[in-house]
């Protein structure tokens, strides 16, 4: 079962023949997309059931797949309309786990190498209205492309390049402000 | 140059992590202008962030709830298949019977030996070749599974037992085997998926089985409450 893609093994899951397809769905993505919902979350626990209730509304919805469409904008359409049912919770920024970030080496660019760096940046993340959280976490996904994007959060390409830079000067902003206290 | 033509080369053309993507008259505005450097080097830092790793339990987990959530109709399997290996099991039993009149070492009794031999990877793995089949005392492995999930010291042993128990959903009686075994169990994760397996059954004995432990006060509140989700969920 592991050699199908994505779009296969939605085949059969839309087909009702989908619990051990699902689970195999399950294994490749529910990493990343705990990494997303816990940033926004960052309560363990609660993110935990967050990505089981996301396949399950995969299974539960899995009629409304296109086939041949890309799983994964799917995936996260969904994990946003959850995130959306649990939105009037107020949650809590993680703080960051200093030995994960040990674990990802030395950076590149020197802004943020330093973990401190890390945390305002979260911090000023925390900030942002929920949607351009969202949208910057995903935009930063290699895996996602500003089609893709455009089709999560129902606008157009160029809208996206506009709306993550508009969100990005936003960051920035609440970055220096900390900076500066 | 000015800062806002930054703005279509952000995604694309900083993909990769760095400046390759990005025409060279935008990277020397990127060298003279800090701002849109911060906006850059933000933008790249976002990426670790999303960088957590769930709980290596969450898949096992997921896949008991996955399980909870099957309809009655899917669980059908379970019955022909039972059906189908009795049918294999007679033939391969005649077909000994008529080759020799020493009847073969059961591959059910060596499995069900196996279970509880070894380290803990290697119980683990045991449990994982515990499919009842034409050639397998599938009784005898139920009996091992239900020791390993009440007796054995590793959890995630107990926890994989538990789970290998789902193939024997058609076995009449499970579902008290099931209660006695959640009764001698001390760990509440154990106890859990035990209920779990017991709302999957969504049979008549599970779901009385189940109202028995939602009045049984010496078991934990998470209990207790999995067993009101369970009845719920089987839904008689």
């Amino acid at each position: 079962m592991d050699h199908l893609d994505d779009t296969e093994l939605m085949a059969h899951v839309r087909g009702g023949r989908g619990s051990a397809h699902l689970a195999v769905l399950f294994d490749r993505h529910h990493r990343p997309l705990y990494g997303f919902l816990y940033r926004l979350t960052g309560q363990r626990p609660l993110c935990e059931d967050l990505v089981q209730e996301v396949f399950l509304r995969v299974l539960r919805h899995a009629g409304s797949f296109r086939p041949g469409a890309a799983f994964r904008p799917w995936l996260y359409r969904i994990a946003r309309n959850v995130l959306a049912d649990h939105g009037a919770q107020r949650w809590h920024l993680p703080l960051e786990d200093q030995e994960h970030l040990a674990a990802q080496g030395p950076s590149a660019h020197t802004l943020l190498e330093a973990s401190r760096d890390r945390e305002r940046l979260a911090a000023a993340l925390g900030r942002l209205p929920r949607d351009k959280q969202e949208l910057l976490l995903l935009s930063r996904d290699p895996d996602f492309s500003c089609a893709d994007l455009a089709g999560m959060f129902g606008c157009t390409a160029g809208a996206v390049k506009v709306r993550v830079h508009r969100a990005l000067q936003e960051l920035r902003n609440h970055f220096f402000e900390a900076e500066a206290r | 140059m000015r800062c806002q033509d930054l703005e279509p080369y952000l995604l694309d053309g900083l993909k990769d992590g760095n400046d390759s993507g990005l025409p060279p008259d935008l990277r020397d505005h990127l060298e003279a202008c800090a701002a849109c450097r911060a906006l850059r080097d933000l933008w790249l830092g976002l990426g670790p962030l999303t960088a957590a790793e769930p709980d290596p339990e969450l898949g096992r987990r997921f896949r008991r709830r996955l399980a909870a959530q099957e309809p009655p109709r899917s669980r059908g399997w379970l019955l022909p298949l039972a059906a189908a290996g009795v049918v294999l099991a007679a033939g391969f039993g005649a077909g000994f019977a008529l080759r020799r009149q020493d009847p073969p070492r059961s591959a059910g009794a060596s499995l069900a030996a196996n279970l509880g031999r070894g380290s803990t990877s290697d119980r683990l793995q045991a449990i994982a070749m515990a499919i009842p089949g034409p050639e397998v005392n599938a009784k005898g492995l139920l009996e091992a599974l239900l020791v390993r999930t009440v007796r054995d010291p590793d959890l995630q042993v107990r926890l994989a037992a538990v789970e290998a128990l789902y193939l024997f959903g058609a076995e009449p009686g499970l579902a008290s085997r099931l209660e006695t075994a959640l009764r001698a169990q001390d760990h509440p994760e154990v106890q859990l998926a035990l209920v779990d397996l017991m709302a999957a059954l969504r049979e008549r004995r599970a779901a009385d089985a189940l109202r028995r432990l939602l009045q049984d006060e010496r078991l934990g509140p998470e209990v207790r409450q999995r067993a009101a989700q369970g009845l719920k969920e089987t839904a008689l």
